[in-house]
């Protein structure tokens, strides 16, 4: 298995990024 | 490698002038075995053929050197080398059970890991990174620009349109973000006349074409991005507020941060002809990981919106919202007041309005199993495709960016069609499909 710290910091940057736009998203969602 | 430089100078001229090809390019191994390759008979180079020569005889027993030390011990998964991964016969069979070179719109699941932790980790990284050809995010890009530039911007943030509006009204009404951030820097006055707002259109247009031909692709990209953003925030600041746009908008930015000029543009073009602009070597590559991420951010997007207006109907209407009368009255409304006769005729047939009701909350509520099951996608973005055209028809709703993700998702998703081939039956030649119609 490839270690997970192979993971760039591209990747980890773009993973926050995306998380973030999910989560605005989402918390309208959930408080409707 | 020594040896058969030592082969080659004891060998004849056509030996010889091999040997400089191999001294010129024996540091780049893929020119190398390419030029090799180009004098090879054809057949699997097992066996010496009866006609051949000293010269083909070397570049032979060349080619299976090189080849031999090319070739991994083993098909490792994320060697560039190895395309198992564009393969999905050979997915199955992948000996070391590395995920991270899924096809894109493989199952979100994890794979086995040391820990719980890295499992998952690795079933985020498997989804959102797999590595893919940047030609699909380079089509993807002429796709969306390509529609933005010609269509949406001049039809849905057009100049006319937002001078009027500076014109016409001397405060915000109902400023969006971008724009209170903006007037917080430099005063309404200064930023928001007409002339600021020519040469600001004007500038994301042509970033827009600097970006659709891919030259100084993301530059290009950040700037109509920013210039969108600019545009439809200062439209929707005057009270009248819509969302057509929104997921575009964002979709536009997204594509500043994944390799979208790294193939099918200028950029890529200059490269190959050795004028790169940037001397990053990472652009040099044809494939990536950070390509699909873009689309399946889209995806995801989509679901949660497409989720968001069906559970608030269900929520706020219940299942009432489906007894037509709710459909037929909001057509009604839209229709006479934009005039479309489709939507007029639509509010006039209750057992339509019924089912299409039914098929409005059973498409926005569950479009999300596009996400789970991907090997249904195709038939949500060809029925969201279809479902946009319908709200257009009889209600007005112009969802067009909407239509062009579904499209853009459609094609590019998932690019096993790229790979289709016409069935052999089908594509023989009209003389072997002649041999094979049996003698009157």
């Amino acid at each position: 298995m490839r270690p997970i710290r192979d993971a760039s910091l591209n990747q980890v940057l773009i993973s926050l990024f995306i998380l973030s736009i999910i989560g605005l998203h989402a918390v309208p969602l959930v408080a409707a | 490698m020594w040896s058969m430089y030592k082969d080659a100078r004891s060998a004849g001229p056509i030996e010889a002038r091999q040997t400089r090809l191999i001294g010129v390019t024996s540091s780049g191994s893929t020119e190398f075995l390419t030029a090799f390759q180009i004098g090879l008979p054809r057949g699997n180079g097992s066996r010496a053929l009866p006609q051949e020569d000293v010269g083909r005889r070397f570049l032979r027993r060349a080619t299976a050197i090189c080849q031999a030390q090319r070739r991994p011990a083993r098909a490792v998964c994320g060697d560039p080398r190895d395309e198992h991964h564009l393969r999905p016969d050979r997915q199955r069979n992948c000996p070391s059970k590395q995920s991270g070179t899924d096809l894109p719109g493989r199952y979100f699941t994890p794979q086995l890991g040391h820990t719980p932790v890295e499992s998952w980790l690795e079933a985020w990284r498997s989804y959102w990174f797999p590595r893919a050809g940047t030609r699909v995010l380079g089509m993807t890009r002429v796709l969306v620009i390509g529609v933005h530039l010609l269509w949406f911007l001049p039809a849905f943030a057009s100049l006319p349109e937002q001078i009027n509006l500076l014109e016409r009204n001397q405060e915000f009404i109902d400023p969006q973000l971008l724009i209170m951030a903006i007037t917080a820097i430099v005063p309404r006055e200064v930023f928001f006349t007409p002339d600021v707002f020519r040469a600001l259109w004007l500038a994301t247009m042509i970033a827009g074409a600097l970006a659709l031909f891919g030259f100084f692709t993301r530059t290009s990209l950040l700037m109509l991005a920013l210039g969108t953003w600019s545009l439809i925030a200062h439209k929707y600041s005057y009270g009248d507020q819509h969302h057509p746009e929104a997921l575009f908008a964002i979709f536009l930015l997204v594509l500043v941060f994944a390799p979208s000029g790294q193939s099918v543009s200028l950029d890529a073009f200059m490269r190959r002809r050795g004028h790169a602009i940037s001397n990053n070597a990472a652009k040099e590559e044809s494939e990536s990981n950070m390509v699909m991420w873009p689309l399946k951010l889209a995806h995801v997007l989509l679901a949660m919106t497409y989720f968001s207006t069906g559970a608030t109907k269900l929520l706020s209407g219940g299942l009432q919202w489906m007894n037509g009368y709710t459909l037929q009255s909001y057509t009604f409304q839209d229709a006479m007041t934009r005039g479309l006769p489709v939507g007029i005729w639509l509010s006039q047939h209750y057992a339509l309005a019924v089912a299409l009701s039914v098929f409005t909350i059973l498409f926005e509520t569950f479009f999300f199993v596009s996400l789970l099951v991907p090997r249904t996608a195709p038939l949500f973005f060809i029925t969201g495709v279809f479902f946009h055209l319908g709200l257009f028809a009889t209600g007005g709703h112009p969802f067009f960016p909407h239509i062009v993700l579904l499209m853009a998702l459609m094609f590019f998703l998932d690019t096993s069609w790229l790979r289709y081939r016409i069935p052999r039956m089908v594509r023989a030649p009209a003389p072997v499909l002649a041999r094979k119609v049996p003698a009157q």
